[in-house]
């Protein structure tokens, strides 16, 4: 279980989170809400260990963790398929995964395209699909439905619900449309700096 | 007639040489002395005469390996060293001076250096290395120094491997960098790697061949073996260019 504790992240004498108490649960999908700069993505490199905190700490994180970034960080030299190939351990073929989550998403036909010939909301896709592939023990998203129209985003949603019945997964939105298609466990980053996630139902 | 446009289009770099060698053909029949200036007609000649012989192939491949040599290590030395100069600062620091100092000493004053150290056979081959890493080094160095960090960061998410990493993300990053480098850096270590061949005298070579045409005031001959020079560090450079492997041009959305 990852717990949050007094967890503290400041930038110079700027203070982001301050003090922060939560536990998330074991599985499900948990969505954090809040404005455009509140400390939302700071959270979110915490947990996935590209930043480090100034003070408190965060127990129980596993060791491997998918992440789909909020700009989609793609390989420009490889293809659609080699940039999923290029995060997946050697020994574990998920590969068929990825190829059914590349027919489901509606991205088959360019498997082998450059990214440079995809559009936004393509790229965005593909981004999710290297962290779906992944299947690691915990699964950050952030801002998965950027670019998507409608149809996508109930398809991806339903792909992240999938992935939740088997890991954890932690959601970063400011759409309240888009998390409740997620499940209820809706949080919202309170105060700046933040210093309460409060459930929104 | 767009045919036409376009062949002449293509033939425009030739119409350069082309008038060069127009001036020293005019230059040499006005001088009418081939044991100061020979005609291009005469040094092509020559060479061509030269090219049936044992020796000038001899000559020719043994240059070619050693000056070649000191490229292919200096490259191959430098993608490490760049690497850890870009994770550690201090090691970069505490390179600069050297290489700086490197890079103004006369390579006359290293090629008497190094005779006196090691053996006249593999002068040249140090000279080309020592011309050619520190262009290669700062290049590869600012190359990996602007690897996309979002991509890094990416790969250290999911624990790429570290040759993975290398391989995908870093050396594609340094790569445009490692062609520039290459671009000067042959060029530089063939003229500097002939004259540590002329000072040196190795046992067959271009540089030897060129300082005995001088001494024996065989100007054509010297002519016929500049022009090889010229002609092989041009060639070598495409080779090296052509074998890079290059990044696949991108059409954006």
């Amino acid at each position: 279980m990852i717990t949050l504790q007094n967890l503290t992240r400041c930038f110079g004498e700027h203070c982001v989170i301050k003090g922060l108490d939560f536990r998330f649960p074991e599985r499900g999908v948990v969505t954090l809400m809040g404005e455009s700069g509140c400390g939302k993505t700071t959270l979110l490199r915490l947990l996935c260990r590209l930043d480090r905190p100034d003070g408190g700490e965060i127990m129980g994180l596993p060791k491997r963790i998918a992440v789909c970034f909020q700009e989609p960080r793609l390989i420009n030299h490889l293809n659609c398929i080699d940039n999923i190939k290029f995060v997946l351990p050697k020994e574990n073929n998920c590969l068929d995964f990825a190829s059914n989550l590349f027919d489901q998403l509606g991205l088959s036909d360019v498997k082998e395209s450059l990214p440079g010939a995809l559009s936004g909301g393509m790229k965005q896709r593909l981004s999710l699909i290297r962290a779906l592939s992944f299947r690691g023990d915990l699964l950050l998203l952030d801002e998965p439905f950027n670019g998507l129209d409608e149809v996508n985003t109930s398809k991806v949603a339903k792909l992240i619900r999938d992935a939740a019945k088997q890991a954890p997964v932690i959601v970063v939105t400011h759409h309240i449309e888009e998390a409740k298609l997620l499940g209820k466990d809706i949080y919202r980053l309170e105060g700046s700096p933040v210093r309460a996630l409060t459930p929104l139902f | 007639m767009k045919a036409l446009k376009k062949t002449l289009s293509l033939l425009a770099p030739a119409y350069g040489v082309l008038l060069w060698i127009a001036v020293w053909w005019i230059l040499a029949a006005y001088l009418g002395k081939p044991l100061l200036l020979p005609t291009p007609l005469a040094t092509v000649k020559k060479l061509f005469s030269l090219i049936l012989t044992k020796e000038f192939l001899k000559n020719i491949l043994f240059s070619i390996a050693r000056i070649t040599l000191g490229l292919v290590l200096a490259t191959l030395i430098s993608i490490p060293i760049a690497l850890l100069t870009v994770r550690f600062p201090l090691f970069r620091q505490l390179l600069t001076p050297l290489l700086s100092t490197i890079k103004a000493t006369p390579v006359v004053s290293v090629i008497f250096l190094l005779m006196l150290w090691l053996g006249r056979n593999s002068i040249p081959f140090w000279i080309s290395f020592m011309m050619a890493f520190p262009i290669v080094w700062s290049n590869l160095h600012e190359g990996f120094c602007t690897t996309d960090t979002d991509l890094l960061e990416m790969a250290s998410v999911f624990s790429v491997n570290k040759k993975d990493l290398f391989l995908k993300i870093k050396l594609p990053a340094a790569m445009p960098y490692l062609f520039a480098a290459l671009h000067s850096a042959i060029a530089l270590s063939w003229k500097a790697g002939v004259a540590a061949e002329v000072l040196a005298l190795p046992a067959h070579a271009i540089g030897r061949a060129i300082f005995e045409g001088r001494l024996y005031l065989q100007t054509e001959e010297l002519f016929a073996y500049t022009l090889t020079v010229i002609l092989f560090s041009f060639l070598i450079e495409r080779l090296a260019l052509a074998l890079l492997p290059r990044q696949k041009k991108q059409e954006e959305h």
